[in-house]
């Protein structure tokens, strides 16, 4: 036993010598390997990576929150439209939301630099933001904001930018809009999730104000309400209550639906999910190629080496001695470029993580490392003993008396 | 009297290419004592190639039956046959079959290597000293002369002790000073008791051994001892 593992131990030596004598032929047979392994790695690490970070764009609030409005095709729109009472007569119909709030979107007219321009305002709650924006300045709107129906307001960077410029504190300052006076309370930072699934709102010239102005402003009608539930478990169970609740305030032919983020969640891991299986099979298939060339270099050199093997046989090799010395080489030449393969792999995964997610998200979260050198090891391993066992039994089956006659 | 270590009786070999069979022997017998020195003489296609391989364990035979130290060769697996020309056998070749860019000692190693012998470097020195190479144990075979690889190459077959080296034309790439050296050696070899069996069609060269064997077409024509037997001189 002890014998054997110095064997081993030997082979190991002997067969990272043969490699090394053949420097360049070596790297150039790894090359194919080193790319499948290296895209495979850096497809499983950005995809990885950005799942968790677009993931954690998403705030608590909006994980355990619904967004609830009326169906586009139905048999009575004007039937299912939802008033902003609703949001009152909701809350109470189901004890185990945390609130209801009706929101609003809606154009709005302002003047600057004596030209019209149109924001997009929309409504919030107290303490409350769809994502993790951070506020540049300022603060969310407090309770006594909404119950003393305030006209304050937070503006978005872009509007910021837009209405009242780039210098000194914008919190106390007013912007008009159809008319009256907002108060600036706050300001989001600058966009770094713009668009992304329509979550951010930062990059529009986009005024939030309490939604307890909607009435005063003359609307009875919103959008759609957003409904709290405890936590990102209960979501769809709150949900469906409230709708059922919609329906016995506006009758059974009003029909209505519900969007929450645990579905966007799901949604979103499925899709990066698939997109990564996809890149994942076709940087397979690399590897595959990779794998039949490392198998042609091994075919090659037990061809090359038909009298050395003629010698060692002949000395006293047995076969299993020979398959252990090829299927060695095979195996080493695998895994060293699967490292090299890694290290390109993750060097890659870091650029796009930290040049292109970077500009979706503030928070990246990196990704998993065990999982990622498990997968090199795994993949190149595999290919080794795929690829490195036929040319070492052909290797070891070779006759003695005709190996030692081979030019 | 003790065993011989070569015991062949009435050894065929047949060899099939496609349809037609080529009896390459036709029913050989003789035996080898230890500390015997045999040549093997025939010209080509006499069969005494096969006989080597025979011999060396590197094939078997159609019919009849062949004993190395006792053991019905026969009966033995592939992989009881590596084991035996492991233990058993030294092989010297005509063009030296040395493994280059790989350094005599390790060369001289490898059948130690093979064996799982630990001690292997040491006992390489040795042998290389023994065959009068210890000054050049770290150059590879291209650095070396004809004449060193071939000691080389006798060193790595005597490294196992084995209980016959077997040299197939050992001094045919050799010139003759050369070759007188390497027949110097082997004598010494046999002097120390080593029982050698040499192929070879050079008569001046069998002639240092103590008994040929003549093969003609498959047989045993002539099997004597030699009389005027050439000694080489001792170093």
């Amino acid at each position: 036993m002890n014998s054997a593992v110095t064997k081993l131990g030997e082979f190991i030596g002997q067969a990272l010598e043969v490699l090394w004598r053949n420097g360049m032929r070596s790297l150039l047979t790894m090359l194919g390997l080193i790319i499948g392994v290296g895209s495979v790695i850096a497809i499983l690490a950005v995809g990885d990576s950005t799942t968790k970070s677009v993931l954690n764009i998403l705030s608590p609030y909006s994980l355990a929150s619904a967004f609830i409005f009326p169906k586009q095709q139905q048999p009575d729109p004007l039937l299912a439209q939802i008033r902003y009472d609703d949001a009152d007569r909701v809350r109470r119909a189901v004890p185990d939301a945390k609130a209801v709030l009706p929101i609003m979107s809606l154009p709005m007219e302002t003047r600057v630099n004596h030209q019209d321009k149109t924001v997009r305002v929309i409504t919030a709650g107290a303490g409350q933001g769809t994502d993790t924006t951070p506020l540049a300045e300022g603060r969310l709107f407090s309770d006594q904001d909404l119950s003393a129906h305030r006209r304050v307001a937070i503006l978005s960077a872009q509007a910021r930018h837009e209405l009242l410029g780039d210098e000194g504190s914008a919190i106390g300052r007013f912007v008009r809009l159809n008319g009256s006076d907002f108060e600036v309370v706050g300001v989001q930072a600058p966009p770094i999730n713009q668009g992304l699934l329509g979550a951010g709102t930062t990059g529009l010239i986009t005024v939030t104000i309490p939604y307890t102005l909607i009435p005063e402003l003359g609307y009875t009608f919103v959008f759609g309400l957003t409904i709290v539930a405890p936590d990102g478990s209960s979501v769809t169970k709150v949900a469906n209550e409230a709708i059922a609740a919609l329906k016995k305030i506006h009758g059974s032919r009003a029909q209505y639906e519900e969007r929450d983020i645990k579905q966007l969640n799901e949604g979103i891991q499925r899709v990066f999910g698939i997109l990564t299986g996809v890149i994942g099979v076709v940087a397979g298939i690399s590897l595959i190629v990779g794998g039949v060339g490392i198998m042609n270099i091994m075919l090659v050199s037990v061809t090359e080496r038909t009298r050395e093997i003629g010698i060692r046989k002949a000395i006293g090799a047995t076969r299993g001695d020979i398959v252990l010395q090829f299927f060695i080489e095979a195996l080493l030449l695998c895994l060293v470029g699967g490292l090299i393969g890694l290290i390109i792999g993750v060097v890659l995964a870091e650029l796009v993580i930290h040049v292109w997610i970077k500009q979706l998200t503030p928070n990246i979260i990196s990704f998993g490392w065990g999982q990622i050198i498990a997968v090199a090891l795994l993949f190149s391993a595999g290919v080794g003993v795929l690829f490195g066992t036929y040319p070492a039994v052909r290797a070891s089956y070779l006759n003695p008396i005709e190996a030692l006659r081979y030019e | 009297m003790s065993e011989p270590v070569v015991l062949m009786e009435d050894v065929a070999k047949i060899y099939e290419i496609g349809d037609i069979k080529v009896q390459a022997l036709r029913g050989v017998s003789f035996a080898v004592d230890p500390g015997e020195y045999v040549a093997i003489m025939g010209p080509s296609g006499s069969g005494k190639s096969t006989l080597m391989n025979l011999i060396g364990c590197l094939d078997k035979p159609s019919t009849g039956s062949y004993r190395l130290d006792g053991v019905d060769v026969a009966t033995q697996s592939d992989q009881q046959l590596a084991a035996m020309r492991l233990a058993k056998l030294g092989f010297v070749f005509q063009g030296f079959n040395l493994l280059a860019r790989t350094s005599a000692v390790r060369n001289v190693a490898l059948p130690l290597f093979y064996a799982g012998d630990r001690d292997r470097e040491a006992k390489a020195k040795a042998a290389l000293t023994r065959v009068g190479l210890g000054g050049r144990i770290y150059h590879r075979p291209n650095e070396l002369s004809g004449g060193e690889q071939q000691r080389v190459a006798i060193a790595r077959a005597l490294i196992n002790s084995p209980s016959v080296v077997l040299a197939d034309e050992p001094t045919g790439n050799l010139d003759s000073t050369t070759a007188e050296g390497i027949m110097t050696l082997f004598r010494r070899l046999n002097d120390e008791g080593h029982t050698i069996i040499m192929v070879t069609h050079d008569d001046d060269i069998a002639k240092h051994a103590k008994r040929i064997i003549r093969l003609r077409d498959g047989l045993v024509v002539e099997d004597a001892p030699v009389e005027q037997r050439t000694l080489a001189s001792v170093e």
